[in-house]
């Protein structure tokens, strides 16, 4: 292994080891030692992690190449190789370092944390415990991410699904706790039942489960003219490999809580705050993501367009739902699951980048608005109801300003034309301007494509529209970008090739000379009716006004205002254990908004240059946009946004204000004058009252239904014929052979017994009986051998 | 094929422990013979590997084809009949080879695990129980180690007794409801087998008569006149296929030959239920795959389907009675039942995938579902009931236990990293990649949904065993005891080495020999006949 591999393995391994050690000596180890095992673990996976950035951001193309190894023989299924390896590349190392740096403060803040946490449940410690998982969980979640292989992607997913599952149901004896743990498991394997289903759609039609086996097999079938393409070969009308993306996004819909199968991340709040902010708020939950992310190469636009479609209701139902939550927690949980619904919208319009970019921002200002939400919790005494907070700016000054970055970056707060802006500014705006790209500017798309080579239809975009001044951040960034990463687009074509890392088809010419046809067929093929892409536009434009709204709502509420519970408020307290980590991570939300993440995504986007089906849109100069065959789409789409989005956080954070500026009052009116609205959203669409009638309800009707079977036909069968053998033997053996047989032996021996009773009478023991029997024989003898000679 | 005693030694020194059983003075002595007979033989089965070291490149493990590279061999005629004689030939390959060992260290751990004996409450003494655990060994060991079809007839029999009397004997309340039931089932079965094994006597071309089950797959005159054969005005191969099928069903056990199964386990003691669920079940299997498919591979085409249903029947069907019972122990027993589906319709498919992933989850599940069992007794011998509903917060009053029982359940949930996903999933993608079946993608379907049904139970089952409040009645129980520890220590640390590395730790064992009973097998998609045109000898 190259040493940046090692790197990235080492620090998969040391929290697995932290995990080892706090399993077998945590008790030991005791409070608070445990908790700082833990942190070191991590902090030295972080360290690792931060000199494989360093070091990758310093190598040139050839250098990339030569760092990747593997990957290696894992086993065999049949006669086909499972291998395993390190898939290193630019999204790897950062999001590598961001699961890291982020687990690096929760780590600490949890250390604080648990400080004031009654560990203690029937007298038995459970410390360690959370340390334990949490080191498990990051061992996991790091192996997801460096994995390369979709059965090595499923490992751990199911490992982090198990940690998770540990973790929300960390306070166990709360029957509230162990119930959504199980939920929250049950409803990701769902979501699995998808993922297998699709893993074994790609391993017959492809047969090779790593990722870029898979996306080069993939892209020769489409170069083939394969059937796996043909919707007749199908079912419903979708290709085989329609369905194969589809059931393997099926995993994401379950680990990304996206609808139909959101309704666990709420109830997954049961856990301990840092656990909602690392696992179900920053890296798990976003797995989904970066799993749709990996496999992207192998979603045909039809899939393309599912994703797109489950990740717009989504986020639309989360954003409604977050606007009546009370408890603070619960709204942070929706907006999670909406912020989810925008990164899975961005994938399915083609957003690659900017999703990816919305991960790792979202992870940054998600964790510190969860922390910061525990911090409160933690300091009002474990009050999660925000209508008895109010004014809490006073006490928790640090808390108050961090969540508010937090509160700035999810809104997508920025002004336009001075380029400054924070998080979501960037990463949600540039989602929205590649679905306005879709929506509006499929002719420029279409005519894009039909131009030989990407490198040539980049010049001409360049030519035709000039480059324009940048509006995102990337221009921003080119500054840190090493000389190497920004090559005239001619050199980039080889670079590429070289940067595609060990895939046989990344060879150095472009897609489109290798089979044309198939790069415009897969653009023209755009699915699905007109109105569906403008949907997919203007509900997320839309939501994108009630995101500030609500979220605002949730900081006014606790933070400013007045205090509406003076037990609550009197109580409130800040802890530097846990403020610290807050600070770190809002300074993370502004880095990363602006700095290395970005570019290295779009590094990422390399991989993407083999897919058939590249809808890979741009926006912005980036140094790579080259690199990769995308369309980079013109700023039209972000001028065209600035109106539409602009200001849509000033918008929502007036409309708060001027809601929840006085208290509750007002927004109590409200609520009732929209009873039957405000019942649904409070019910969350009855989502999970309708699953626990039709789901839970008819897998109890089922099991009922199967073990009476089992218990009364089968074995009632079984038994059945045990009484009919018994019943047979009865009659054999009591009627026939005790009856009958024995009956005639009986018989024989009774005519016996008669005969010889009759034959015993005479024989009374007189002698002159006996000697008249002998003279009276001996008289017949005579007479017969006198007389019968004689004829 | 490799001479060498090690195998005679292996299946007889049980049988010398249980005649010493009934010899040495006093309880402790007894129990002490029993550990250190099972104790031996396991350390003893642990010289098998110097034949399968497959990180030695410059060995030939498995030879050129079925059957070619046989180890520790003994082969001595027995009794001498007119056409052929019945041999005393015993051997291991690589299909038998994990089944020796596995059998070797439940029997050893189960040993282990009726160490406690005294607490337990039973009347009779334990002078015959060991004796009789002894002896069952032998006969387990017998089983796989046989390939003489007569001789494997012998030990199955002679595996049968000693359980019936162990059930019956020193069981729960309904013990001989169900020992004999156990009993009947099984020699049902054996008696299926019988006719099978006669008529591939007799059936053979003269000259060629045998009972070496070898000879039976590889013999192309015995094959051939197998194939073209009628009994009873039906063809020779699916008859015999199935009455062979319902004498392995039995064991396994498939649906709707199961009941017996749950009713066996909720009243047989401890140990006897690991060995039951560890090792008997797998006898069904490792039958299919030693006798059924080598020497009637075509009518295993025939049944393809048949069994494929079955096997989706079982994992689905077990897994939803699983999920309404209330007894933990008979909640095992239906998950059992469940995990063997998979290993039905692993073989069902007849590919080297379907077979590697049903001989996984046949060593995986010896693994975990004894470990279950166990973690069942410990609380059974606390609390002296079952009832999932009564108990809760156990994870609370025992964490060491605790923590055991939740990877032993999650091993059996199929997690990956444990070794029941590797089973699972090499027969599920198995079955998703036999493009010679056109069932075989809705079958895998199908068959997926018990991953989530198989969540549902264990974790419903976690959540009322082991986590909520800890309950008063359970606050004094003790934490596992060192014994019990080292019972479920070996398990647990098996569960994650398969799961972990399954090539190296299981797949280069026996891959070999699985991919040369499916090299026996005629080419794909040729021999499928409809079942009434098979079944009239069209």
């Amino acid at each position: 292994m190259s040493p940046i591999e090692t790197y990235l393995v080492t620090g998969v391994l040391i929290p697995l080891a932290g995990f080892v050690l706090l399993a077998f000596l945590g008790g030991r180890l005791g409070k608070p030692a445990a908790g700082w095992v833990a942190v070191l673990a991590i902090a030295a996976s972080c360290g690792l992690s931060a000199k494989a950035l360093w070091d990758w951001t310093h190598l040139d193309a050839a250098g990339r190449l030569a760092a990747r190894t593997g990957p290696y023989e894992w086993a065999r299924l049949g006669d086909t190789v499972l291998t395993v390896g390190v898939n290193l590349d630019s999204l790897t190392i950062i999001m590598f370092f961001m699961v890291t740096l982020i687990s690096t403060c929760i780590f600490v803040f949890s250390v604080g944390y648990m400080a004031g946490h009654s560990d203690e449940i029937d007298h038995v410690s459970k410390y360690h415990r959370f340390f334990t998982y949490l080191c498990l969980f990051d061992f996991s979640m790091l192996l997801l991410v460096i994995a390369d292989s979709l059965l090595l992607l499923f490992i751990s997913w199911e490992l982090v699904g198990l940690c998770s599952y540990l973790l929300i149901g960390y306070y166990f004896h709360k029957k509230s706790a162990s119930t959504a743990a199980m939920k929250a498991f049950i409803t990701n394997r769902v979501g699995d039942l998808g993922f297998i289903i699709g893993l074994g759609l790609v391993f017959v039609h492809l047969h090779d489960l790593s990722l870029a086996g898979a996306a080069a097999k993939f892209r020769d079938a489409w170069a083939a003219g394969s059937p796996l393409f043909d919707p007749a070969a199908g079912l419903l009308g979708l290709s085989p490999a329609t369905w194969m993306g589809m059931l393997l996004f099926c995993g994401a819909i379950g680990k990304s809580a996206q609808f139909p199968l959101h309704v666990w991340l709420p109830d997954a709040m049961e856990g301990p705050t840092p656990v909602s902010a690392l696992i179900h708020a920053a890296t798990m939950v976003a797995a989904g993501v970066y799993l749709t992310a990996r496999i992207f190469v192998l979603l045909t636009p039809e899939a393309q367009l599912f994703v797109a479609v489950i990740g717009c209701i989504t986020l639309t139902l989360a954003a409604l739902v977050a606007i009546v939550q009370t408890d603070i927690k619960k709204v942070l949980a929706y907006s999670t699951i909406s912020q989810l619904g925008y990164m899975m919208l961005g994938m399915g319009v083609g957003a690659w980048i900017a999703a990816l970019f919305h991960l790792l921002t979202h992870a940054f200002f998600k964790a510190l608005m969860f922390l910061g939400s525990g911090q409160v919790i933690e300091g009002c005494h474990h009050e999660q109801d925000m209508r008895k907070m109010g004014g809490l700016w006073r006490k928790m000054p640090v808390t108050c300003a961090t969540f508010l970055v937090g509160v700035l970056a999810i809104a997508g707060a920025g002004i336009p034309a001075a380029h400054i802006g924070l998080g979501g500014y960037f990463s949600k705006d540039e989602i929205l301007a590649v679905a306005w790209h879709r929506a509006y500017g499929r002719e420029d798309h279409g005519a894009a494509q039909s131009h030989g080579s990407v490198a040539q239809a980049n010049g001409l975009w360049r030519m035709g529209k000039g480059p324009t001044a940048p509006e995102v951040s990337v221009a921003d960034i080119d500054q840190f970008i090493p000389a190497s990463w920004a090559q005239p687009p001619g050199e980039h074509a080889s670079e590429s090739g070289g940067a595609a890392h060990h895939r046989p088809v990344a060879d150095a010419t472009p897609r489109e000379e290798t089979h044309p046809g198939a790069a415009q067929a897969g653009h023209a093929r755009a699915p699905g009716p007109r109105w569906l892409w403008i949907a997919l536009f203007v509900v997320p434009v839309i939501m994108a006004y009630v995101t500030p709204f609500y979220m605002m709502r949730a900081w006014w509420l606790t933070f400013m205002g007045r205090p509406r519970d003076h037990h609550v408020y009197d109580h409130a307290h800040e802890s530097p254990l846990m403020y610290l980590p807050l600070v770190v991570l809002a300074i993370g939300t502004f880095v990363s908004s602006y700095f290395l993440f970005r570019p290295l995504v779009a590094e990422g986007a390399v991989q993407m240059s083999t897919a058939p089906f590249l809808t890979m849109l741009y926006d912005g100069e980036a140094a790579t946009a080259e690199h990769a065959h995308g369309v980079p789409i013109d700023h039209a789409a972000h001028r065209a946004l600035v109106p539409a989005v602009g200001f849509a956080f000033v918008i929502g954070f007036v409309l708060a204000i001027a809601i929840y500026g006085r208290g509750l009052a007002l927004a109590t009116k409200l609520a009732a004058a929209l009873r039957p609205l405000h019942t649904l959203l409070e019910h969350k669409f009855y989502f999970d009252e309708l699953y626990g009638v039709v789901l839970v309800g008819g897998v109890a009707a089922l099991r009922a239904v199967s073990y009476g079977f089992d218990k009364y036909v089968v074995d009632g069968l079984v038994n059945l014929s045990g009484l009919l053998t018994r019943v047979a033997s009865w009659f054999s053996g009591v009627i026939l052979d005790q009856g009958l047989v024995d009956g005639l032996v009986n018989g024989v021996g009774r005519v016996t017994y008669a005969l010889g009773g009759l034959v015993r009478r005479p024989q009374v023991g007189r002698v002159r009986n006996y000697i008249l029997f002998a003279a009276g024989s001996v008289a017949v003898v005579v007479l017969w051998a006198a007389f019968g000679r004689v004829k | 094929m490799e001479p060498g005693n090690l195998l005679n030694w292996l299946i007889f020194l049980p049988t010398i422990g249980a005649v010493l059983c009934l010899i040495v003075p006093g309880a402790r002595a007894v129990k002490l013979i029993g550990v250190i007979t099972t104790g031996a033989t396991f350390v003893l089965s642990l010289g098998l590997f110097q034949h399968f070291a497959w990180w030695d490149a410059t060995r030939d493990v498995f030879g050129s084809g079925y059957g070619q590279k046989l180890y520790e061999v003994t082969k001595v005629t027995w009794i001498q009949l007119s056409g052929a004689p019945i041999e005393y030939f015993v051997g291991v390959d690589g299909l038998s080879f994990p089944l020796v060992i596995l059998t070797t260290l439940v029997t050893f751990l189960a040993a282990l695990a009726s160490w406690n004996f005294e607490h337990w409450k039973v009347s009779r003494g334990i002078r015959g129980y060991f004796c009789l655990f002894l002896l069952l060994e032998t006969g387990m060991l017998g089983v796989f180690c046989a390939l003489d079809f007569f001789l494997f007839y012998i030990f199955w029999e002679v595996m049968l007794l000693p359980m019936y009397f162990l059930i019956g004997v020193w069981g729960g309340p309904r013990k001989e409801y169900a020992a004999i039931k156990f009993f009947i089932y099984t020699l049902a079965g054996s008696v299926l087998m019988l006719v099978a094994l006669l008529a591939f006597y007799f059936y053979a071309p003269a000259g060629h008569q045998t009972f070496d089950l070898i000879r039976l797959a590889t013999d192309p005159a015995i094959q051939a006149a197998f194939g073209s054969a009628l009994f009873l005005g039906l063809k020779f191969g699916p008859v015999m296929f199935v009455l062979l099928y319902i004498g392995f069903a039995i064991k396994v056990p498939v649906f709707p030959f199961h009941t017996w199964l749950p009713d066996a386990h909720v009243e047989a003691p401890t140990p006897i239920s690991m060995i039951l669920a560890g090792i008997l079940l797998k006898m069904g299997a490792y039958g299919l795959l030693r006798i059924s498919y080598p020497i009637l591979p075509d009518a295993g085409t025939w049944a393809a389907w048949g069994l494929a249903l079955l096997g989706v029947i079982n994992i689905i069907y077990g897994a939803l009675c699983a999920m309404a019972q209330t007894d933990f122990k008979r909640l095992v027993a239906y998950s059992s039942i469940s995990h063997m589906g998979y290993v039905l319709l692993g073989l069902a498919i007849m590919t080297p995938a379907g077979f590697q992933g049903a001989m996984f989850q046949v060593i995986a599940h010896g693994i975990s579902s004894p470990m279950c069992f166990f973690l069942v007794g410990v609380i059974y011998d606390r609390a002296h009931h079952r009832e999932i509903n009564r108990f809760g917060g156990l994870w609370l009053t025992m964490p060491v236990y605790g923590s055991l029982a939740t990877l032993g359940f999650f091993a059996s949930l199929g997690l990956p990293g444990l070794c029941g996903f590797i089973g699972e999933f090499w027969v599920l993608i198995a079955t998703f990649s036999a493009e010679q079946w056109s069932w075989a993608q809705p079958m895998a379907i199908l068959a997926a949904t018990g991953v989530v049904l198989t969540a549902g139970y264990i974790l419903w089952m976690i959540q009322r065993v082991y986590l909520g409040k800890a309950r008063e009645e359970y606050k004094s129980f003790p934490e596992a005891t060192a014994r019990e520890i080292a019972v479920l220590a070996p398990f647990a640390a098996l569960a994650i080495a398969l799961g972990i590395l399954p090539q190296q730790t299981l797949f280069n064992f026996m891959n070999g020999t699985l991919h040369q009973i499916t090299n026996l097998f005629p080419a794909a998609g040729t021999t499928a006949l409809t079942v009434a045109g098979a079944l009239l000898g069209r």
